[in-house]
């Protein structure tokens, strides 16, 4: 097992292990909750809490889950997040909780939640744990708030429902409908592939020039 | 134009789940690959999705009326350990249906198209046969933009794609056109 | 919970994340096309009885199992399973209890809000109930009042009434609209209208709420309504121009109200004038800033 230090449990799933950007799960808040910021940092702070949550108890109850029922054990307790999410927005911030609607109760299956639960919490401490969640809590937070204001401002011309521009700019209305979400997460991708490329492509001009180098000295003695 | 049969194009066409709620999207992405695999997740899929239907129908009028905080956790774990058994009696019974279907059916259980039909079907008040209707309908808009979405991928596969765009990227601007092209349905109803 | 009487064999075809996970684990490229080659990061078979060695696609590759329990009893499950449970219902009667009270006493508040923007700021209003082909504002002792259909009755200072608050619910395009509207017997007329629930599609049919002179059209016209494409518009009491770029939605909530008041009309006027003569303002009276 490669060892990993508290920072990099932390830091892993913010960026180099976003769990949106570069594994891909939980695409479908990502894109279904994304057409106005405000319902971007409600669904992420809901899931934010129900993945912290999760994460706690699952590793702090890692010893008594026996391994045949653990799923079914881990799904039990992130329902239960979940409908406690469910039933306190309700409660307090009614508004919202109509805005989400059924995505809330869908945080049940969001992958990255079952995801970290089986790859981590079960089998490191509460302390780790925890920080793992936080971690990918954040790389979620920070994917949502990229798409949200991305979609907002582009087909709304508003951010956080101030306006931004004139009269005259007629809003995108693509953008914060079905297609708009598909397109916005694509070109974010493309956008990734592309920076991932360069930085391949970098690192083996230094790798070469480096070897090149090498070479040389060995020749000159 | 009868209630069962909007309810039926609504869920198919107008409203599909994949390209317009989002549901799904993980068979959607993994699964596409190629046509014959996406005909038969989607088959998977609708069977599934009529089984959902029923248990939340049942769930809704027998079970939950005395206990509504108990819905998010009796649909994903009745509806899980329901379709298992179907799983292992198809097993049981037909291996070649289970050879055609059963790998697919675990993967389908919880992924959220399931739990999305047993809840907007629950938030929309439906009665057992506007259920049925709307699981076939959002099954077989499941199945249609996943096989429209392998035929592409196929074309895709033998085409000359610049390096940034062999990934998921692609993809994603490939649903974002097929999601434009099924608003155009909404047109179906505006005259 | 049957997992707890099948063979551990099997545990490769549960794990539910095998779904989602299935892009996961191959993050950043086309995944592999056999459905065997996309489930197999999550779906390794494990070995009878040993305990369960998770890969996702989190990164942890190959880290020891579970906790290496050889085995558990089928009884040692159930228990798990049941504890868990009772434990979860527990906590969540809890919460549910707690914010019941909170959602219902905002439910009320806005619909209490919303009955005072529809009739336009009635002095109070009654609950009236549909019961047994008829409207009723005292049901007899007994009756169950938390399935009946009700209307809300506005009355002036004076004891008045001024009209019916009436709300409906239908499917819209994407998802159902729920409104409230005023109306008054008497003339027919509908005094005004609110959405109070849409999904429609925001920027296109959500204009319903955000329309002022969609929702403005609603303060007076008559009933049955017609909608119209804008520019068409013959001048007729009963015509409401319908919004450009979102007619399904706007024949849907004009739909809503010309269904219930085809469905309650005759009982509403015929309540409306035994009590036109001031008699209201009885009992059931509720409502009353």
């Amino acid at each position: 097992m490669k060892h990993t230090t508290p920072q990099e449990d932390f830091l892993k799933g913010i960026w180099r292990e976003n769990p949106v950007l570069v594994q891909l799960l939980g695409l479908c808040p990502t894109l279904a909750v994304t057409n106005s910021v405000a319902n971007a940092i409600a669904m992420a702070a809901a899931t934010f809490f129900v993945l912290v949550g999760s994460s706690f108890l699952v590793s702090l109850l890692k010893k008594f889950i026996p391994g045949e029922v653990r799923i079914t054990t881990y799904i039990l307790i992130i329902a239960t997040f979940v409908t406690i999410v469910d039933m306190v927005l309700q409660a307090l911030f009614p508004v919202i909780h109509k805005d989400l609607g059924a995505f809330i109760a869908l945080i049940v299956v969001n992958c990255i939640i079952l995801g970290r639960q089986e790859a981590f919490a079960a089998k490191h401490s509460v302390g780790r744990s925890v920080l793992d969640a936080l971690g990918n809590g954040i790389g979620f937070t920070i994917t949502l708030l990229l798409m949200g204001s991305f979609r907002e401002v582009l087909g709304n011309g508003s951010f956080l429902g101030f306006r931004l521009f004139g009269d005259s700019f007629e809003p995108w209305v693509i953008m914060i409908l079905p297609p708009g979400g598909f397109f916005t997460m694509g070109f974010i991708l493309l956008g990734l592939g592309w920076w991932r490329g360069r930085k391949a492509e970098r690192s083996e001009i230094r790798h070469w020039a480096h070897s090149l180098r090498a070479e040389r000295k060995e020749g000159a003695a | 134009m009868g209630e069962l049969s909007w309810i039926f194009v609504s869920s198919m066409l107008v409203n599909n789940f994949t390209l317009a709620l989002f549901l799904g999207l993980c068979p959607f992405l993994g699964v596409s690959g190629k046509v014959a695999t996406a005909v038969r997740m989607g088959l998977a899929n609708i069977f599934v999705m009529v089984i959902t239907s029923l248990v939340a129908s049942f769930l809704n009028a027998y079970v939950l009326v005395y206990a509504p905080f108990l819905r998010i956790i009796s649909f994903i774990v009745v509806i899980a350990s329901l379709v298992q058994i179907v799983e292992m009696v198809i097993k049981k019974f037909s291996p070649t249906l289970f050879r055609e279907l059963g790998i697919f059916l675990p993967l389908i259980t919880t992924n959220c198209a399931i739990l999305g039909l047993a809840i907007f079907q629950t938030n929309r008040e439906y009665n057992a046969m506007e259920g049925l209707i709307f699981a076939l309908g959002g099954g077989l808009g499941l199945t249609l933009a996943l096989v429209l979405m392998a035929s592409i991928r196929e074309q895709v596969a033998l085409s000359d794609v610049p390096a940034i765009a062999r990934n998921m990227g692609l993809v994603l601007v490939l649903a974002g056109t097929l999601s434009l092209a099924f608003m155009g349905f909404a047109g179906l109803f505006s005259s | 919970m049957n997992e707890t009487k099948r063979p551990p064999q099997d545990e490769e075809l549960l794990t539910p994340q095998g779904g989602g996970g299935g892009t996961g684990s191959t993050p950043m490229g086309l995944p592999p096309d056999s459905p065997r080659g996309i489930a197999l990061p999550q779906v390794e078979p494990e070995g009878p009885g040993e305990g369960p060695s998770a890969a996702t696609g989190g990164g942890e590759v190959g880290a020891p199992g579970m906790p290496a329990k050889k085995e558990a009893s089928a009884l040692r499950l159930l228990l798990t399973l049941a504890l868990s449970g009772a434990l979860v219902g527990a906590l969540l009667v809890f919460v549910y209890l707690w914010s019941q009270p909170l959602i219902l006493a905002y439910q009320a508040q806005v619909l209490a809000e919303s009955i005072q923007e529809v009739l336009k700021g009635p002095d109070h209003y009654e609950t009236v109930f549909v019961y047994e082909e008829g409207l009723t504002a005292e049901l007899p002792p007994g009756v169950d009042s938390t399935a009946l259909d009700r209307v809300y009755l506005g009355f002036d200072a004076q004891g008045h009434p001024v009209g019916f608050a009436v709300a409906g619910a239908e499917a819209g395009f994407q998802d159902v609209i729920r409104l409230i509207f005023g109306y008054d017997p008497a003339t027919r007329q509908v005094l005004g209208m609110k959405v109070m629930d849409n999904k429609e599609t925001p920027g296109l049919g959500d204009k319903i709420v955000k329309d002022s002179a969609f929702v403005g059209a609603f303060g007076g016209v008559e009933a049955p309504i017609v909608g119209v494409k804008v520019g068409r518009s013959t001048g007729a009491a009963t015509e409401v121009d319908m919004i450009t770029g979102a007619t399904i939605s706007s024949r849907a909530v004009i739909a809503i109200i010309n269904h219930r008041i085809e469905a309650l009309g005759a009982l509403l006027e015929a309540y409306h004038q035994e009590h036109a003569n001031g008699a209201g303002g009885g009992p059931g009276v509720e409502g009353r800033p």
